[in-house]
């Protein structure tokens, strides 16, 4: 489709030509053939190769002089995409602990970072699925939850953090005022229950939202806590969430929801994105009209199409829709990668009209570009990770699924033990 | 045979009470023929000259004028053992599961100087103990050292506040208690660690037992800059490459015979990663050899066995200037073996907490 | 294979080894090609039976120890292993080991007399295996221990073998539990009353069948008085050749003796007919167990009866009835013309086991829980000359002077945590005279391999380090039956050998090789 011309395009940092800087690159150095890459802006090189160095892409292209000594490695027909980016997932968190603090519901000064457990299983299933980096979204028992955090799913454990901006969400619905098994306030010591603590409405979850940022702005000014439920620090937290330091994503799987957030946005002044849009089909307008990012799905195998949750409708066609008004947005499998993960929901998109290369953009570029990562993730191109995927089919197809991942240039999936053989 | 029986009879042993003057006791001359060295190796016997509860010499000087003397073929001259996590004296009386934080709690407020207990761990070779909150909190409480007797033949705090200990495993996070997620913990602790200005030698003593909790831990203390101590770190292979340079060291046992491969092992591990370890069997000296001489038996060095007995605890604890080995200056916490500590086969022949001799093997 | 002179474990670092153990077929060594002799010299060789020899050497070839001396000559071809500053002993053995029994066998279910626990080993998963080497055990007892009765117990050789030879004893001592019902009451009270009863009935059972043997001799030669006095011959002459199992129970002359308490379907309780191995089915346990129960409810169990007598008995006798006077051949009594056949008792496994016992045949190891218990055993033994081997904790040294004179070999199980309090327990009783033996007898299979460090417990206890060798090699060889087989380094015993650098006893030695009927199975 496009004409696939050969760019020789080096790192800045290593600005001399391959060729002429052969022992810098000797042994580090990874060539990855294969009949397609795709570098996920919409550009594909047919064939294609990639050159990865220390944990970096210097080069994607059609054909270029390889580097003396480097590793060369033939994936002969398969295609190669960067790896893949969810910007909601929700897997990861420790078993054990959880991530639902129930200490308040208003838990912005909190680090999603400290709920995960890096050694869980949940990140192998997340590799097996092409998925190199994830931002793991606050949990919406909290109304205001705790700042999600952004981490390569394989690799070295000090090398997984990334810098992704700060993201608290608010949830709105039920998940925040339900009465579920995780909603479930202590209550033989501290003395806090649910009754007393939980919002357990709808407008209970709003007011809670609208309480703590009169408190937080009344703290702002006066410099001292009106409010007894909250920490200074939460509160510091949610300043800065008005001052735009801290972005607010929303969670709302239901169309009246996200009116409800969008009126309380414009009462703070604030901007948002949209998770978990489940009815973004029913708001397409305003969320047009107002440039709202969309982070879609999942959409689930069990959801029949006809009964969502509390009568909510998962669109397939949500993603066709979104693309065709211009609204920018990416697709998220949240904690369904048990259910062909993210990839699947690309190919669900494509089934239901959503053309190919964007369908490839709102699993990588996309996503990074929302959690703040696109300098760093989503695209195959010179200076950027080296987290790709490596497929023996077409990408997003049932029939194909990833044989080898690369992340930051380290092999954390080789199903055709390329590596192995390479390396021995 | 085993008995041993308490010579409460020699002069250096019954001391005047707190009030009267300094002592000025004769000195104590104990011949040996091995003494286990600073690095664990087992060194070249002689003349261990003790004077004023201190070690004067090591194998240098021939016993001065009225020393009482004491020889012992084949004896092995150690340090007193130390154990780092003991609930001696009162068990059970070491949690106060209310509170997640109870950072205020001190286990010296537990402390029973006269409990049998102490004289029990003395006589079978420990010479420190640490007193440790139990594993139902958060942050438990400060550790209280302990040397298992003093000059009055009770046991006696000694230096204070102990490090702190935490609990990072499921014990501590019971289902009706706040914090309720590790991450709101894990707020309190930072706060908790930037507050906490108690001037503490040792390392605080950290109960993890997944990788996971291994690895926040660390994460907490290493930012704060504070020594830390991993306590029972087993089902944990994957962040043990995490522990070099991080972590002061590790605390296992008891072992025992039924104690499974998978954690006699880990020593081993350990040692291999360079990490040190010490052990612990809530003050059973015994104990503390048998869980050594399993570990040696899964494959660790006796060198690092014998260090993990004595100098590596002493050091967790913050107290290696004054104990933990054997050279002069310090204080004449010392053992005496009919062989190499590690060897089951063999008893304990002397013991000696600060100079007085607690025990001593009847002679046929 | 054949161009491979030496075999590969010998060349092949422990971990290696370990990780083709669980390949399986390399270890089973006696199908490989012909071993050439292995020669051990240099080392200081403990023979297991208190002597040393410094600068010994041991010469293996096949499965056997072909010599052990000092100088030996070198065969020719022999592969030689310098042991120089080493130690070299006879293979280890754990008298008491749960290796090598899954724990389906160790907690599940309900002992039999008439269940050997031979029938019960796990010889193909290689980990009990390679557990028992790194301690240098290379002779294993096995008992469950789940009742007061398990059945004989078994001595294993830790060799892996296809060809089912490394049994050295099937069907060995008997193993009898008392204090360790876990899950049961546990009633010392019950448990006597059981075992003495158990035994009186087996004199019984004993004395039913020599009474019928004494009743068939007569009958035979009533019969041939009337054969020569012209009378008829009885038709079933030719079957009291070779008796077999009785024809259902209801039409012989033991059917008659239950008729008070008939059950509903008319006929009376009687002994399962041909069914002699039933009480070991699953469901006959499951029977077992419940009857039991209601016996201990007093809950009837058929109209007009009562449980408690009628099944109590069942659940005591295996599901074999015996409390009632055995089934007595009534043709004594007819003082007829026509000679009437002897009843021939039922033939009963468990009670053939017991009479074994009885007889002195198999003995029995009895494991007590309290020195009490071993005051009962001493106290039955008056009335039963068994064959007896105890096994308990530092109890036993409370009565060292009664075992040491009645001569009783006595085990002494180190417990777990080697505390010291019991440790001068086998001290004790090797004063008083008794020859000691040391097992782990752990409550996991693993604490086999911590054989060595346990006996060196004992040492630490007062023991010497020849009498801690001993107990667990030659005396304990000999406690299991198979002292002429193993546990002593000697021309003729198979070539179980561990050589050791540092001594056995000290923490500090390591275990270098380690060899199993002659074949090398560890090397580090």
């Amino acid at each position: 489709m496009i004409p696939a011309l050969c760019a020789l395009v080096l790192a800045a940092a290593d600005a001399a030509p391959a060729a002429s800087a052969p022992q810098r690159l000797r042994g580090d150095v990874i060539v990855l053939q294969a009949a397609e890459v795709h570098v996920g802006d919409g550009t594909v090189f047919k064939p294609g190769l990639v050159i990865v160095q220390d944990g970096k892409l210097v080069a994607a292209g059609q054909s270029m002089p390889l580097p003396a000594g480097a590793n060369v490695i033939d994936c002969g027909s398969a295609t190669i995409t960067p790896g893949l980016v969810d910007a909601a997932c929700q897997l990861g968190t420790s078993a054990l602990f959880g991530a639902a603090e129930q200490g308040s519901e208003v838990i912005p000064q909190l680090d999603m970072w400290d709920a995960l457990d890096l050694y869980s299983r949940d990140f192998e299933q997340l590799v097996a699925d092409g998925v190199t980096t994830v931002f793991v979204t606050g949990e919406a028992s909290s109304v205001i939850s705790a700042k999600g955090a952004a981490l390569k799913t394989g690799g070295p454990i000090a090398d997984r953090r990334l810098p992704a901006k700060p993201i608290v969400k608010l949830t709105l619905g039920p998940e925040s005022s339900g009465r579920g098994a995780s909603n479930r306030g202590p209550s033989r010591f501290g003395g806090v229950s649910y009754s007393t603590r939980r919002p357990t409405t709808r407008m209970g979850s709003a007011w809670v939202f609208r309480k703590a940022m009169h408190d937080s702005i009344a703290f702002r000014d006066a410099g001292r806590a009106s409010n007894e439920d909250l920490e200074p620090d939460a509160m510091r937290a949610l300043a800065d969430v008005l001052a735009g330091k801290t972005a607010l994503r929303v969670q709302a799987r239901e169309a009246l929801d996200f009116f409800t957030a969008v009126k309380l946005a414009d009462e703070f002044g604030l901007s948002f994105s949209y998770e978990y849009a489940t009815e973004a089909a029913q708001c397409l307008d305003l969320l047009a009209a107002r440039k709202i990012p969309v982070i879609f799905g999942p959409v689930r195998s069990s959801d029949s199409i006809f009964e969502g949750f509390e009568g909510a409708m998962p669109a397939l066609e949500t993603p066709r829709l979104l693309a065709a008004k211009g609204i920018h947005f990416c697709l998220t499998a949240s904690d369904g990668s048990g259910e062909g993960g993210l990839g699947r929901q690309a190919g669900l998109a494509i089934r239901f009209g959503l053309d190919r290369a964007q369908a490839l953009r709102s699993v990588t570029s996309d996503p990074a570009q929302m959690v703040g990562l696109d300098g760093r993730v989503g695209r195959l191109v010179p200076g950027l990770d080296a987290d790709l995927v490596v497929w023996n089919g077409a990408p997003f197809d049932d029939t194909a699924k990833p044989v080898l991942v690369l992340i930051q240039g380290r092999p954390v999936l080789d199903l055709q033990g390329k590596f192995r053989k390479e390396n021995s | 045979m085993l008995a041993i029986p308490l010579i409460a009879a020699l002069s250096i042993a019954s001391g005047p009470p707190a009030s009267a003057p300094p002592r000025q006791p004769a000195p104590v001359a104990i011949r040996v023929d091995g003494v286990v060295q600073t690095d664990g190796a087992i060194g070249p016997g002689g003349w261990i000259i003790v004077r004023n509860g201190r070690i004067e010499s090591i194998g240098t000087a021939a016993p001065p004028p009225g020393a009482a003397t004491f020889e012992f073929v084949g004896g092995i001259a150690c340090a007193g053992m130390v154990d780092v996590a003991t609930q001696l004296g009162a068990p059970g009386q070491f949690s106060e599961p209310s509170r997640a934080f109870t950072p205020d709690v001190a286990a010296a407020d537990a402390f029973e100087p006269d409990h049998s207990s102490f004289l029990a761990a003395a006589r079978s070779g420990v010479t420190t103990v640490a007193l440790t909150p139990g594993s139902d909190n958060i942050v438990g409480g400060r550790l209280a050292l302990i040397r298992t007797r003093d000059d009055h033949d009770r046991a006696a705090q000694f230096v204070g506040p102990g490090p702190l200990r935490f609990t990072w495993s499921d014990a501590a996070f019971p289902e009706d208690r706040l914090p309720s997620s590790r991450m709101g913990a894990m707020a309190r602790l930072r706060e908790l660690l930037a507050n906490d200005t108690a001037k503490t030698a040792g390392a605080s003593l950290v109960s993890a037992q997944t990788s996971d909790q291994i690895r926040t831990a660390l994460d907490a203390f290493t930012a704060s800059n504070r020594p830390l101590a991993l306590l029972q770190p087993f089902h944990a292979e994957e962040a043990l490459a995490l522990l070099p340079g991080r972590a002061q060291g590790v605390v296992v046992g008891p072992f025992n015979l039924d104690t499974a491969e998978r954690e006699t092992r880990l020593p081993k591990q350990l040692a291999d990663l360079a990490v040190a370890v010490a052990f612990t069997a809530n003050g059973d000296g015994a104990a503390l050899r048998l869980t050594a001489a399993i570990a040696v038996r899964s494959g660790l060095d006796p060198k690092s066995a014998r260090l993990g007995l004595t100098s590596v605890p002493a050091r967790l604890l913050g107290i290696d200037g004054d104990a933990g080995t054997l050279e002069p200056g310090k204080r004449a916490d010392l053992v005496i073996y009919g062989g190499d500590p590690l060897d089951l086969a063999v008893s304990i022949q002397m013991v000696l907490v600060g100079g007085g001799a607690v025990a001593k093997k009847e002679t046929p | 294979m054949k161009k491979e002179a030496r075999p590969w474990h010998r060349s092949v670092p422990f971990g290696t080894a370990v990780a083709l153990a669980s390949l399986g077929s390399p270890l089973f060594a006696q199908f490989g090609p012909p071993r050439p002799p292995t020669v051990i010299r240099g080392g200081t060789v403990h023979l297991g039976n208190g002597d040393v020899l410094a600068n010994g050497t041991v010469i293996l070839r096949g499965r056997e120890i072909e010599a052990v001396g000092v100088d030996l000559p070198v065969p020719e071809g022999a592969e030689v292993i310098e042991a120089a500053g080493k130690h070299v002993y006879p293979g280890l053995i754990d008298v008491e080991s749960t290796l090598l029994l899954d724990a389906d066998t160790l907690e599940s279910g309900e002992g039999s007399v008439s269940g050997r626990v031979a029938d019960a080993l796990d010889l193909f998963d290689p980990d009990p295996f390679v557990q028992a080497w790194s301690g240098g055990v290379t002779t294993i007892g096995v008992a469950s221990r789940r009742g007061l009765f398990d059945g004989p117990r078994a001595v294993v050789t830790m060799k892996r073998s296809r060809a089912g030879d490394s049994l050295l004893r099937e069907e060995g001592d008997l193993a009898i539990t008392f204090g360790r019902n876990i899950g049961r009451p546990s009633m010392r009270l019950r448990e006597w009353k059981t075992f003495s009863e158990q035994l009186a009935a087996t004199q019984k059972y004993i004395e039913s069948w020599d009474e019928y043997a004494e009743k068939l001799e007569e009958y035979k030669k009533e019969i041939e008085k009337s054969a020569k006095e012209g009378t008829k011959l009885p038709a079933e002459k030719k079957e009291e050749a070779a008796p077999k199992p009785e024809a259902p129970g209801g039409s012989g002359p033991g059917a008659g003796e239950g008729g008070g308490r008939r059950g509903p379907g008319g006929e009376g309780r009687r002994p399962r007919p041909g069914r002699a191995h039933a009480h070991d089915t699953p469901f006959l346990n499951w029977l077992r167990d419940t009857l039991g129960w209601m016996c201990d409810c007093g809950l009837p169990t058929h109209e007009g009866g009562h449980a408690d007598h009628d099944l109590h008995a069942l659940l005591l006798s295996d599901g074999v009835s015996y409390a009632e006077e055995p089934a007595k051949p009534e043709g004594g009594d007819a003082k007829k013309e026509e000679p009437k056949k002897p009843a021939r008792p039922n033939r009963e496994e468990s009670r053939e086991v017991l009479r074994k016992v009885l007889e002195g045949k198999i003995g029995v190891n009895v494991y007590f829980g309290a020195a009490a218990d071993l005051q009962n055993l001493l106290d039955l033994l008056a009335t039963y000359p068994l064959k007896v081997v105890v096994t308990g904790g530092g109890e036993s040294a409370e009565l060292a002077d009664e075992l040491a004179a009645r001569q009783i070999p006595t085990v002494v199980v180190q417990p777990h945590d080697l505390n010291s309090a019991t440790l001068g327990a086998a001290a004790k009783l090797e004063a008083a005279g008794v020859d000691v033996v040391l097992t782990t007898a752990g409550a996991t299979p693993g604490a086999t391999r911590h054989l060595s460090l346990s006996a060196a417990a004992a040492i630490a206890g007062g023991l010497t380090p020849e009498q801690a060798l001993a107990a667990i090699t030659s005396r304990a060889a000999a406690l299991l039956g198979v002292g002429d087989k193993v546990g002593t380094l000697k021309a003729g015993m198979h070539g179980d050998v561990v050589i050791t650098r540092g001594e056995l006893f000290s923490s500090t030695a390591v275990i270098e090789r380690v060899f199993v009927e002659g074949a090398s199975v560890l090397q580090r």
